[in-house]
């Protein structure tokens, strides 16, 4: 391998002759011809290849791409942040805060000069994914706002606080005059995103770069963000560049919408025109993802059934799904509480409980999939992992009903009755990552299981496990490789192989997509469908996502705070929600259409 | 916040038991009843014992009775009476012994610790922010250099090196007009010019290994995210530095202070064995090796004392910098 | 890469070494090196590690070859050598490696030892020459060395000799077995308490973690060398060596094992809480298969980083030690033994030679920071 330096350009000033073609008046920030690489000792690795946008003013444009595309180096790029090894190699970025106010080349400034550190924070601001990280976590929110002020105002921190006092009530924060002295982790998520909006915006700038804000955050705070930002756009008449992979939160907030992949924008233009007559293939898989798309098998059967005749599904359809067959799993009161202890050997102890599942009930018929889904913190996770028996439920029942086998009762089973149950549920993880074990072989990854079945010999094991990736449409000779070889997607294949090769009955699937970009999703999710169909599994799918919920799942149970708040078919929680709680979180989720923006007032729920 | 420092505090009393039992276990390790062979040792040398006096020390010391109740007489008189017991080889309470040396040791553990951290927090910043550059490896590799020479070696380099070039003894703390002399402007500037060889040497393996640490934690911090947050904001690139990444990343550094204690005291033992400063590391070593064992336990107590106390401090200050220790989020 | 220059080299058939190449190149492609492969390729790629390495084998190699590569044996003195300078080897065609012989005597003003070297003789020096017996490797009696006098009654000090007259080159050779081995045997023991206790400690936590982390702070809040030099003071002085070697190893690795616990403590809290961990257990394996096939491979590499960390620290520690007296006791040799004589500032300024046991340290403790930082580097998959 040649592993001569690539060198850094040195720092070119480009030329200087868009000043004899100057950006429109209403163009906020033009960017011509840009492009950002990161120089590794390898290679030089474009992020941003020639990409041509502008942004007008008192619009909103969105950059959507997945991960890789190059759209965070974008919008980095616009205030000359890029980390090292990267920088800026060639284009004009072209920047006027104010109609006829005099243009500025960002691209042609120096990432720590003095011109760009006075646009910095002033003019353009910037808010990101991560709230906790982005914002310090041992200075109070209320200093960390007031330093905008005292760096672009000269203001004494004392002068400034009852302005960011009034900031952080216009952000909505209750009760300013308290939160202005904490810390970053003593707020939640949304309340972080807020201050964090909050120190955007106090220096009033003229345009707002918002990298992905909304991403960390649940679906019903993410809505209220998102509500947040357009109103404080209204009222500021700022610009707003938006980055997102999310085609949904596209819909919700952007007027124009530029899509981009492997560093470049395969389209642009309006978010309706975007939308309805999308013209490259690559936008239309990604708003495949959002609308429609891989729908369950009996749910199939059921449209399919409908459209055949439907006068007979008035009668036929509950005897499919409720009297013909008994439930194969079936949860009564399951509790499960965790005991945290704080303090140590000689200062008070406090022994908190905490109860993340609070008597729940559940039936999952055979052959369906079952969605489960909640925000954060609401007890999903530990549900499944109770089932799993990763968990010793406090109290309760799960029951396990297999045809022709016995019906026993998983949360009675001490861990040496479990053993046989351990081949019959399985998991897929979220984390593609993390839950395959760097130092071993995929083939070593994948059998582990097959080893605590008796009488299966290595050969065997080898050979179903070959089997097995074939059918996850991996190749025989990924046996040997190791995972860091693999993609994202294909690490979420070889987790599947590993749940499927004891051949199971039941999969938890905790978040099994969320991880993965849309376009690799979808070839997820079909792949489950078929496999679903071809194994005749049952699916236990556990997901914050409402829009992959359903689309997939035949029954649907809502969590909130260790309680299953409504559970019933898919069509009829989605279509009819009984509880306000469901009511408020689908309300939360963005439209599928730009057109539908504003059409379903937003509700709230508060217990 | 009183709370941790109360609960921190409330820590230190079973350190403080256990360092005052292992104190009193090396007093007793050496075979046979330490009077008895202090007594054998001295008859030797032609002088004889009062039997009553001798009576009178088995009495206090508790001799012959069980390893307990020897303890506890021994810990009484250090709590009641502030009594340490009697050095046999000096004749004189161990306490005027250690309060003799004490200052002098303390003089050079805290000019050492404030040596250390000047130079190796610069240093170590330095090497961070300049990453790679020609400073970066410099200080490395003398760090790497420093790191391997155990500081007996470095003072008699320097001792040779002063022995060589200006063809005297550059040992001691003081020059032979003012060594005993009293406290006096001139002495403070002698103590000074002579401290300067023992803090160098003592400070070396600990300063290169803080330099280590600081650039490590601050590679660490310098791309978070909350990093280019604040350059969003429109910020100086020093400022940036010294407010965020800077601050968090030494918190570690702080909450380990109190573990470079120990090494200090390590150091001033052999250095100022070799260097013959008037410290108690010199006093130890000698106690130790004429089996002169309540002197010894009883310096062995006060250091550990001493470094207890430094952690105690040091967990206290990491609290009053970092709020997420004060509200237990760490 | 292919040689641009030379267009021959595009013709000439590869030869079996470039096929292992390719063929080990290869697997790093296509994803079936494992993780150590991975670690061994990064750790190769790193000289100074690489150079650490080599220098620690030769260290090493000299230590367990002492009896063949030091041209006298430890115990043999001359009283007429004492503080011996260190002698330059001549070397002419006719003649071949000779040294000058040396006169010594007392100046009456300084009453200091003076070496004369005598032109005119030549003493011939030799490979393979013939010497005190010794015991290769401890049971294979010999009496060749490596370079040596052709007459075995004269003697050669290449680095000077001591105040008994002994070669100091050999006693450093020597005094490596002990204090090589010492600082290995130190850490093997430190490292069974640490992985236990620091086992324990990660694998079940609660109560029982926070009394060990307790512990651990404790030991670690007391000056360490005190508390050596209390306890190595305890050591009987009629023990004999192999006793004392034992003694001290124990004290040495007794209050050294802390560091060692909270790096396997630390490791086993973090792949406790993996997703991998959690998958093998829901794959139905047993504790021990968790441990030992799961858990284990993760973090060997670590913590033989940190062993190779902590010899230093051990030869370090013994060193001060015998320095000052308190740890191993001549007739035992080792490094710190042999330092024990430069203790005295005029010794040193008369026979700065005596400082040469220290170089030794330094190369030895060099050497092992070099090789560890290396495995640190080179242990983290994913790391920078």
């Amino acid at each position: 391998m040649d592993a001569r330096q690539v060198p850094a350009p040195s720092w070119r000033r480009p030329s200087t002759d868009w000043r004899s073609d100057p950006p429109r008046g209403d163009v906020i920030v033009d960017v011509r011809n840009l492009h950002a690489s990161f120089y590794t000792p390898d290679a030089e690795v474009k992020a941003v290849d020639d990409i041509s946008f502008q942004a007008v003013r008192g619009r909103t444009l969105c950059i959507v791409g997945e991960s890789g595309s190059g759209k965070s180096a974008t919008a980095r790029s616009l205030m000359q942040l890029i980390d090292y090894p990267g920088q800026i190699s060639e284009g004009n970025i072209l920047f006027s805060p104010g109609a006829g106010s005099a243009v500025q080349d960002i691209a042609a400034m120096e990432p720590t000069c003095e011109e760009i550190r006075a646009i910095r924070g002033r003019q353009i601001s910037m808010i990101f994914q991560e709230p906790m990280s982005s914002l310090s976590p041992v200075h109070t929110i209320g200093n960390q706002i007031s330093e905008v002020l005292e760096i672009h105002q000269g203001l004494k921190p004392r002068q400034t606080r009852e302005r960011v006092i009034e900031e952080l009530r216009r952000v909505g924060i209750p009760l300013p005059e308290e939160r202005i002295d904490s810390y970053t982790f003593q707020l939640s998520g949304g309340m972080r995103q807020r201050a964090m909006i909050a120190m955007a915006l106090i220096a009033r700038p003229s345009l707002l770069i918002a990298d992905e804000p909304t991403t960390a955050l649940d679906v019903t705070t993410q809505a209220q963000i998102l509500d947040l930002l357009a109103e404080l756009k209204e009222q500021l008449g700022m610009s707003l560049i938006f980055i997102t992979h999310d085609m949904g939160v596209v819909a919700e907030i952007a007027d124009d919408v530029a899509v981009m992949r492997h560093g470049k924008i395969v389209e642009q233009g309006p978010v309706d025109q975007i939308f309805h007559d999308p013209q490259h293939d690559y936008t239309k898989q990604l708003l495949g993802s959002v609308q429609g798309g891989a729908t369950s098998r009996n749910r199939r059967a059921k449209i399919e059934r409908a459209a055949a005749s439907p006068v007979v599904r008035e009668r036929a359809d509950p005897a499919i799904t409720e009297v013909t067959e008994r439930p194969l799993l079936s949860i009564r009161d399951l509790r499960m509480e965790f005991h945290t202890v704080a303090g140590g050997l000689f200062a008070r102890r406090s022994k908190k409980k905490l109860e993340a599942v609070k008597g729940v009930s559940l039936d999952i018929a055979p052959g369906t999939t079952f969605g489960l889904v909640g925000e954060s913190g609401c007890g999903k996770t530990t549900l499944g992992r109770c089932i799993l028996r990763a968990y010793k439920p406090t109290s309760g029942q799960i029951f396990f009903d297999e045809a022709g086998r016995e019906q026993v009762d998983l949360a009675a089973l001490s861990e040496r009755e479990l053993k046989p149950y351990r081949a019959r549920v399985r998991m897929v993880f979220q984390d593609p990552y993390g839950s395959l074990n760097p130092r071993m072989t995929v083939r070593q990854v994948v059998e582990e299981p097959l080893r605590m079945l008796d009488g299966v010999d290595s050969e065997e094991r080898g050979e179903r496990t070959a089997v097995m990736l074939e059918r996850v449409g991996l190749k025989r000779s990924a046996m040997n490789r190791y995972p860091h070889a693999f993609s994202g997607g294909e690490r979420q294949r070889i987790g599947m192989a590993r749940a499927l090769i004891t051949d199971p009955s039941l999969v938890v699937a905790d978040e099994a997509v969320s991880a993965l970009d849309v376009s690799v999703r979808a070839q997820v999710l079909d792949l489950m469908a078929e496999l679903q169909d071809q194994l005749s599994l049952t699916y236990l799918f556990i997901s914050h996502d409402l829009s992959v919920v359903e689309r997939i799942c035949d029954d649907v149970a809502v969590m909130y705070f260790g309680d299953v708040v409504e559970q019933g078919a898919a069509e009829d929680v989605f279509e009819r929600p009984q509880h306000p709680y469901t009511q408020a979180l689908l309300s939360a989720t963005p439209v599928t259409d730009p057109s539908a923006r504003g059409t379903k007032g937003r509700l709230t729920y508060q217990p | 916040m009183i709370r941790f420092i109360g609960a921190r505090i409330l820590y230190v009393i079973p350190t403080l038991f256990a360092i005052s039992l292992i104190s009193y276990f090396i007093i007793q390790l050496p075979p046979g009843d330490f009077l008895t062979s202090q007594i054998a040792s001295l008859e030797q040398q032609g002088q004889t014992l009062d039997p009553a006096y001798v009576d009178a020390l088995r009495q206090r010391y508790g001799i012959g009775e069980p390893f307990w109740v020897q303890y506890g007489k021994w810990m009484g008189g250090i709590l009641f009476e502030g009594d340490l017991g009697q050095s046999f080889e000096y004749g004189r309470p161990v306490t005027a012994l250690i309060a003799e040396r004490l200052p002098l040791t303390l003089i050079l553990g805290v000019t050492t610790l404030i040596f250390t951290w000047v130079i190796a927090l610069t240093a170590g910043v330095y090497s961070a922010v300049k990453q790679r550059s020609f400073a970066d490896y410099a200080i490395s590799t003398v760090g790497f250099i420093a790191l391997a020479i155990p500081n007996f070696l470095a003072a008699l380099l320097l001792a040779y090196a002063g022995f060589t070039l200006f063809g005297a003894s550059i040992g001691g703390l003081f020059s032979p007009e003012y060594a005993n002399a009293p406290w006096s402007w001139g002495k403070v500037i002698d103590l000074m010019n002579h401290l300067w060889i023992p803090v160098l040497v003592i400070g070396l393996a600990g300063t290169a290994g803080i330099i280590r640490v600081t650039r490590a934690n601050l590679l660490d911090e310098l791309p978070k995210p909350y990093v280019v947050t604040a350059r969003a904001k429109g910020l100086p690139e020093g400022k940036i530095i010294r407010k965020y990444p800077l601050r968090i990343a030494l918190n570690p550094f702080i909450s380990t202070a109190g573990w470079h204690l120990p090494s200090l005291f390590d150091g001033e033992v052999i250095v100022a064995q070799v260097l013959a400063l008037g410290t108690t590391g010199p006093l130890l070593l000698g106690a130790l090796k004429s089996q002169d064992m309540y002197l010894a336990g009883g310096i062995i107590l006060i250091i550990a004392v001493l470094t207890v106390i430094g952690t105690l401090m040091s967990d206290i200050l990491l609290a009053v910098v970092d709020p997420r220790v004060r509200f237990g989020k760490a | 890469m292919v040689d641009q220059m030379n267009p021959a080299a595009l013709e000439a058939p590869p030869t079996p070494r470039q096929m292992r190449k390719a063929r080990a190149q290869l697997k790093f492609l296509d994803g079936t090196a494992s993780q150590s492969q991975l670690i061994r390729r990064r750790y190769k790629s790193n000289p100074m590690a690489m150079f650490g390495l080599y220098l620690l084998c030769l260290i090493y190699f000299t230590a367990i070859f002492a009896g063949f590569l030091a041209p006298h044996s430890a115990s043999s003195t001359s009283a007429d050598h004492a503080y011996q300078p260190p002698q330059a080897v001549h070397f002419t065609l006719e003649d071949g490696f000779f040294i000058h012989p040396t006169e010594s005597s007392t100046d009456i003003e300084t009453l200091q030892r003076v070496f004369v070297e005598d032109p005119d003789v030549k003493i011939p020096l030799t490979f393979f020459a013939t010497g005190d017996e010794y015991q290769l490797l401890g049971f294979i009696p010999a009496d060749v060395h490596f370079f040596g006098t052709v007459d075995p009654d004269q003697r050669l000090y290449l680095l000077g000799a001591d105040r008994a007259g002994a070669d100091l080159l050999s006693l450093i050779l020597y005094g490596g077995q002990i204090s090589l081995s010492l600082g290995l045997i130190g850490v093997a023991v430190s490292l069974v308490l640490g992985i236990v206790i620091g086992g324990i400690s990660g694998y079940f936590g609660g109560l029982t973690d926070t009394i060990i982390q307790r512990v651990i702070e404790f030991i670690m809040s007391i000056p360490t060398l005190p508390l050596w030099l209390g306890l190595a003071a305890a050591i009987p002085p009629r023990w004999g060596i192999t006793e004392t070697y034992f003694a001290i190893t124990m004290i040495l690795s007794l209050l050294g094992w802390t560091g060692m616990a909270r790096v396997i403590r630390g490791r086993v809290l973090q792949s406790r809480g993996e997703d991998y961990i959690l998958a093998a257990k829901l794959d139905g394996a047993s504790h021990g298969r968790i441990i030992l096939r799961h858990m284990m491979p993760s973090f060997v590499s670590h913590i033989i980083a940190s062993m190779s960390l902590a010899v230093p620290a051990m030869i370090l520690a013994e060193t001060s030690l015998s320095f000052l007296g308190l740890g191993l006791r001549a007739p035992a040799i080792s490094w710190g033994v042999l330092l024990q004589d430069s203790q005295n500032l005029q010794v040193v300024a008369n026979a700065p030679w005596l400082l040469m046991p220290a170089l030794a340290v330094v190369l030895t403790v060099i050497a092992f920071n070099f090789v560890g930082d290396g495995l640190r580097d080179a242990a983290d998959p994913y790391g920078k």
